[in-house]
């Protein structure tokens, strides 16, 4: 009975995470520019990878089970830190470029705070 | 888990993979070509773990933390490098 619920719940969480991979891949090749690519790359591609390591209950494996939450947690603590890191070059090379009225009129972050050079 | 449920997850993941080095050709900038590395990592991530799922070994998991891990630092270091700095501003 529980080995049921568990292979539904993993085959569940695979075909979420396929679907939310593919969103993340349709919104990469759509989307033009920095930001929007951006913004549909770090979000949309962490939770699909997040939930196909989350499928490993279905495995019923304790390592498999135990390594993939420490992989899903790194996934989850770094990839906003990395899309901040981009993010943030982005702007501060438009900054360098136009000066700071027009790096935050055109596309950047309104409203964030500046970051120290 | 079914084998034919993860071997249709993993072609549909390796197509994804294709499309992210398409990405990653047509990219014109540095910085939408790092953001494409990303993205092939993390699938390449979700690659591994489904792998982990077929073969019924977990040390596929341990490639994929270092490969994520791999990721993180060279997305900073590229990001930071763009403005001419070292990684330690």
């Amino acid at each position: 009975m529980i080995d049921t619920v568990l292979q539904v719940v993993g085959i569940a969480l695979i075909a979420l995470g396929i679907v939310v991979t593919a969103i993340t891949v349709y919104g990469v090749v759509r989307m033009r520019g920095l930001y929007p690519r951006l913004q549909a790359a770090s979000k949309a591609s962490m939770l699909g990878s997040v939930a196909i390591l989350a499928a490993s209950v279905g495995t019923r494996d304790g390592a498999t089970i135990a390594r993939a939450v420490v992989v899903a947690l790194f996934l989850l603590l770094t990839t906003p830190v990395a899309a901040h890191a981009i993010a943030n070059a982005a702007y501060l090379r438009a900054r360098e470029g136009e000066g700071v009225d027009a790096a935050d009129r055109s596309e950047g972050p309104v409203g964030a705070e500046r970051a120290a050079d | 888990m079914p084998e034919v449920v993860i071997v249709v997850a993993l072609a549909c993941v390796t197509a994804f993979l294709a499309v992210g080095a398409l990405v990653l050709l047509r990219a014109r900038d540095l910085l939408e070509r790092i953001v494409a590395l990303d993205l092939i990592t993390v699938i390449c991530v979700g690659l591994l773990a489904l792998l982990s799922y077929l073969r019924e070994v977990s040390y596929y998991l341990d490639a994929a933390l270092a490969l994520a891990a791999l990721s993180f630092v060279a997305t900073l270091a590229a990001a930071r490098s763009d403005r001419g700095g070292g990684p330690f501003r």
